[in-house]
């Protein structure tokens, strides 16, 4: 299995070479964020398409998920309450399938952690003959107390049935 | 006095009844920023993200399903 992971600048993001609904939850994010705010409020009516992850933890890739909503690619693949089950999922697959899979989504997660900036990029990656293939754009959302949780949207392409 | 305790990965709010326990979790929720993300949890459960219509038992399962959120700012506010 291979997954790949390729990422797009800010540049592509500001000139619609995107997903409409991205481009709406990133215009959303810049207008909230500005000037330091820590009020996101405007995205709670959007969270069923959102997930919330926290720190990256590169030993355990899967851990950090704390909101999955109903309509995520993670929710279609595993069920509702992902955030509960996430590390028992990943810990029944290890050191199965999503090891290199987990890597790739986790280094850009990191990427936009550490940077505080926001990522778009595409991911691929095969599971047997199944590919599944999404588009996912993270925002760094900073708390007014420090901690720092990444919102991400992932616009699916391909979805394998496992 | 904290208001929360952590065992074994586990947050627990402190308060003998479910209204204190819930008056501190939000005092948690306050104090970490984490409104927001509460909101999509209650949206998730419970279809809106207005606290004061919540019943007990839905207090109850907030807290809850909260875990991993509380959770996490509480490892990120340490490590700071």
């Amino acid at each position: 299995m291979s997954t790949t992971c390729t990422t797009f600048t800010i540049a592509d993001l500001e000139k619609n070479q995107m997903n409409e609904k991205a481009r709406f939850f990133y215009d959303m994010w810049r207008r909230q964020s500005k000037n330091g705010g820590t009020d996101f409020g405007e995205f709670v009516p959007f969270s069923p398409d959102l997930i919330v992850l926290g720190k990256p933890k590169p030993t355990d890739p899967m851990a950090n998920l704390v909101f999955s909503g109903n309509n995520t690619i993670g929710a279609k693949l595993f069920g509702e309450s992902l955030e509960k089950k996430s590390a028992q999922i990943y810990a029944n697959l290890k050191p199965g399938s999503l090891n290199d899979y987990s890597e790739v989504v986790s280094a850009a997660q990191n990427d936009c952690f550490e940077s505080s900036e926001p990522v778009f990029d595409y991911i691929s990656s095969q599971f047997g003959d199944q590919t599944l293939a999404y588009e996912r754009l993270l925002l760094p959302f900073r708390t007014k107390a420090g901690p720092v949780f990444l919102v991400g949207y992932s616009m699916p392409i391909s979805v394998p049935e496992f | 006095m904290n208001t929360y305790v952590e065992l074994g990965g586990v947050v627990f709010v402190v308060g003998e009844t479910i209204d204190q326990r819930f008056e501190e979790f939000q005092t948690v929720v306050e104090d970490y920023g984490l409104s927001t993300f509460v909101s999509f949890i209650m949206f998730k459960h419970f279809a809106h993200s207005s606290p004061e219509s919540l019943s007990d038992d839905e207090k109850e399962k907030l807290i809850d399903e909260c875990q991993p959120l509380i959770r996490e700012a509480l490892i990120q506010g340490r490590a700071m």
